[in-house]
């Protein structure tokens, strides 16, 4: 297939070889997430070993797309099994964008297969074809940052010349390696090599993989970091359609100089907006210039005047925002300065967020804190300022004092705190599927909820969440009309869902119906194919409201395809990469299958079907309605309805997850995929094994 | 000064409390009897600050300002109910003057931005006299 370099390098750190794998001999599942799965099936004999045994093998992968024009296709898919997970370390994915993924590629590799655990701390240099493991004892200890500072220097060739160290590779010819660019490093912090349950892996400023903990797996294999120098190129099947999809793309769904601006506000739509436009996102306004992925056409991350908070986005800071808005009466630098931190640890920013909020809570109950039941010194008076940040990092990424507890994550110091049943129940503690904080709520936009319970974690995916909650809520809290009314938003989403064409409707009938599982059921099909396997960026895709595309439709479903075959060569349709969605999707489930996963074990946190969403209880004053406004279809007709106060019902919901699983082919038992549907997928292998294991009916 | 702006000028008038209730009104109230606020963001969701006094619920309203709320996928909006929150300023405050003012005031709008302004105007306002009688006495 064009775009693919031809190659996938196997890293054995037990024995320090390299072996190579033909990527044509994994084809069929194309790239990045389908690509990692299909090798992890293959090279893990035993799936329920743990997320820290060395057979665990963590894929690295990029996608046809990767390092090309095609838009918004920069990032790299991490597989491998999770520590994250509670009460399971399911297999799981993540992903980071920047330069590595495309590097990677230049290098002529399509991904990296890491295998086996180093006896002594090791990184590994790339430099096109030549791979060396290097003794990475001198970097063990440094940070993420520090990190990639001395490989940049060690790979340059030591030299202290800074004439000399704008070349890389200087011994080789001008074809054969020397180049200006810097190697791509990902690596890991303090929170991956002590091995906690929320290291990230990092690379450059502010890119990172957290969710999932994959950083971690790295520490427990003695992985440092990889360093990606490549100067080869991609072949593009057809260069010239690629670069008209690209005018194409930036001529109908992205902003023009002469477009106005809409008054749904710029950037949310999610393939089109201006560059930089979104400034630093609230957080302490200064100036800053635009910097993206390889190429992104958005540039979402930003580069500072400061230098506090480079490359960072989203999560990044608003782990700590609302905690120096209180301390200094209105955002500061000390946000960006904890992101920074976040970043140099290499520690996942979601456990942060949830954590502080949860420590803070029991804090103020008066149950932790020095000589509390439970032990803990934290220098809250400092909550807000960097330095409390600093503190709480340290500890959790050293295991000293209540960091020990929670480098478990947060469910298992909970529950070692014997809080985590009565805490889940009231939602104190917001940890809504599988252990990881809840991010969008189960109970009000529900294909959010219902898709991360299926799976193995926050799916962090917000193809809907842009159009049905946020760009709704947010103009009813402003007393202006949404960008549509609910009926067009739910024919333009039925137009664009291919093959199922659902539809948004969020009412109380509509989050436990047949409709709703197709909607769920395309939006797993789709993230693991165009998303998570081509890399398409979720800040840009899917795309179905878009303030600049025609008639306010977005580029989806026509986008990724047209991109995809002009990269390739192939002539697939959108449905026919849908097809390659649902094979991935039950490829993992059949993996979590043989990690024991069970129907009955697919149930959210207490505090999901006990409370309505405004909780946790706090105060009998902190009980409210947030506005969430939804899609519903009601008597007929189509509104925009506040379901706020909704919790789940258990029942209905279990009667839904029969839906579904009827809707995918899975036996409505146990969950688990059907023979004949994984044959027809041609997934028969898969079968085979989870017949030999007693896991298919 | 016009008709118009006399009359709302006195919607944002507010009586000048005794230094008992100033106290009250400047206190920091126990856990049990906090405030949420809510963090709204395109990104990240939803989560909920507790809030025990009412320069935290200032500082809470504005820090995410009127003007900066809509920017797309970095956008974010600090939430408080505006009934809530009057509620809030009665029962536990003791402050029934500015609850009363702040119900009248945000009846007046539909658009949330404009009702946290008005109801910064007015706790800032009940802040600067509560803290200009403490530092007199």
């Amino acid at each position: 297939m064009k775009g693919h370099m031809g190659k996938i390098l196997r890293l054995d750190l037990t024995n320090l070889n390299t072996k190579e794998i033909n990527t044509s001999e994994y084809e069929e599942f194309v790239g990045g997430h389908g690509l990692g799965s299909a090798i992890f099936f293959d090279a893990v004999k035993d799936k329920t070993i743990s997320a820290f045994h060395p057979d665990n093998v963590i894929t690295m992968m990029t996608s046809p797309l990767c390092g090309t024009l095609a838009p918004a296709t920069g990032r790299i898919e991490l597989n491998g099994i999770s520590p994250q997970p509670y009460p399971t370390e399911w297999y799981s994915r993540s992903n980071f964008g920047g330069r590595f993924s495309a590097m990677l590629k230049y290098a002529g590799y399509d991904g990296i297969v890491i295998e086996g655990k180093a006896d002594k701390p090791t990184w590994i240099n790339i430099v096109n074809e030549d791979v060396e493991f290097k003794d990475a004892e001198s970097l063990w200890g440094l940070d993420a940052w520090e990190t990639q500072e001395e490989i940049w220097t060690d790979v340059s060739g030591n030299s202290t010349s800074v004439d000399e160290r704008e070349w890389y590779q200087t011994e080789r010819g001008r074809d054969e390696g020397r180049t200006t660019q810097k190697p791509a490093v990902a690596t890991i912090g303090a929170a991956g090599e002590n091995k906690t349950r929320s290291g990230a892996i990092i690379h450059d400023a502010g890119n990172g993989a957290g969710n999932a903990a994959f950083g971690s797996v790295w520490g427990s294999k003695n992985l440092k970091a990889i360093s990606v120098l490549g100067t080869k190129s991609v072949e593009v099947a057809n260069p010239s359609a690629l670069l008209k999809s690209r005018e194409w793309a930036e001529d109908n769904y992205n902003n023009q100089e002469s477009d106005p601006k809409p008054n749904w506000g710029s950037g949310v739509g999610a393939f089109g907006g201006v560059p930089g436009a979104e400034g630093f996102g609230n957080i302490a306004e200064e100036q800053v210039r635009p910097q993206g992925c390889v190429s992104c056409h958005r540039c979402t991350r930003k580069r500072t005047e400061s230098g506090h908070g480079n490359e960072s986005g989203c999560v990044d800071f608003l782990f700590y925002d609302v905690h120096d808005e209180q301390k200094h009466g209105g955002p500061t630098k000390e946000t960006a300065k904890a992101g920074d931190l976040s970043q140099r640890y290499g520690i996942n920013v979601y456990f942060l967020e949830e954590g502080i909020n949860y420590l803070k809570h029991l804090h103020e109950r008066g149950i932790l804190g020095e000589g509390k039941e439970i032990e803990a010194s934290l220098p809250w008076d400092e909550l807000g300022n960097a330095s409390f940040a600093k503190e709480l990092i340290y500890k959790v990424s050293n295991k000293e004092g209540i960091g020990e507890d929670l480098a478990m994550g947060l469910p298992r110091a909970a529950k070692k705190w014997g809080r985590l049943e009565q805490d889940l129940n009231s939602g104190l503690l917001g940890l809504q599927y599988w252990g990881y904080p809840q991010h969008y709520d189960a109970r009000t936009e529900v294909e959010w909820g219902y898709g991360s319970i299926l799976g193995e974690r926050d799916i962090n995916e917000h193809d809907f969440n842009w159009v049905v909650y946020w760009q709704v809520s947010l103009a009813k809290l402003f007393g202006r009309n949404p960008p549509v009314k609910a009926e067009k938003l739910a024919k333009i989403i039925k137009d664009k869902t291919i093959p199922y064409n659902a539809v948004p409707n969020y009412s109380n009938e509509g989050i436990y119906s047949k409709n709703m599982a197709k909607l769920v059921a395309w939006h797993r099909h789709y993230t693991r194919f165009w998303k998570q396997s081509l890399q398409y960026c979720d800040w840009a895709y899917a795309d179905f409201l878009n303030p600049y595309g025609p008639e306010t439709r977005g580029i989806t479903p026509e986008g990724e395809t047209r991109f995809f075959n002009a990269v390739t060569g192939k002539d697939i349709s959108f449905k026919e990469g849908m097809e390659i969605g649902r094979k991935i999707w039950n490829l993992d489930r059949s993996i979590w299958a043989l990690q024991g996963r069970h129907r009955d074990q697919e149930e959210f946190a207490g505090y999901t079907y006990d409370v309505a969403s405004w909780g946790p209880e706090i105060s009998p004053h902190a009980n409210y309605e947030v506005p969430y406004y939804m899609p519903v279809k009601e008597d007929g007709e189509w509104k925009y309805k506040n379901v706020a106060s909704r919790s789940l019902d258990k029942e209905k919901f279990n009667e839904w997850k029969t839906k579904f699983y009827e809707l995918e082919g899975w036996n409505t038992e146990t969950g688990r995929p059907k023979r004949e549907t994984l044959e027809n997928l041609g997934l028969g292998k898969v079968a085979d094994e989870l017949e030999q294991k007693n896991k298919i009916e | 000064m016009l008709e118009k702006d006399k009359k709302k000028e006195k919607d944002f008038n507010l009586s000048k409390p005794s230094e008992e209730q100033a106290k009250k009104i400047l206190s920091e109230v126990g856990y049990g009897d906090k405030i949420a606020g809510v963090r709204m963001h395109a990104m990240a969701g939803n989560t909920k600050e507790p809030l025990g006094s009412l320069r935290e619920v200032d500082n809470f309203l504005k820090a995410k300002a009127p003007g900066k709320l809509i920017k797309g996928q970095t956008s974010s909006v600090n939430y408080i109910d505006p009934n809530a929150l009057s509620s809030w300023i009665k029962e536990v405050l003791g402050d029934s003057e500015l609850a009363k003012k702040i119900e009248k005031n945000i009846d007046k709008e539909d658009d949330y931005r404009k009702q946290a302004k008005t109801i910064r105007k007015l706790i800032e306002k009940r802040i600067k006299q509560s803290r200009e009688l403490i530092s007199e006495n």
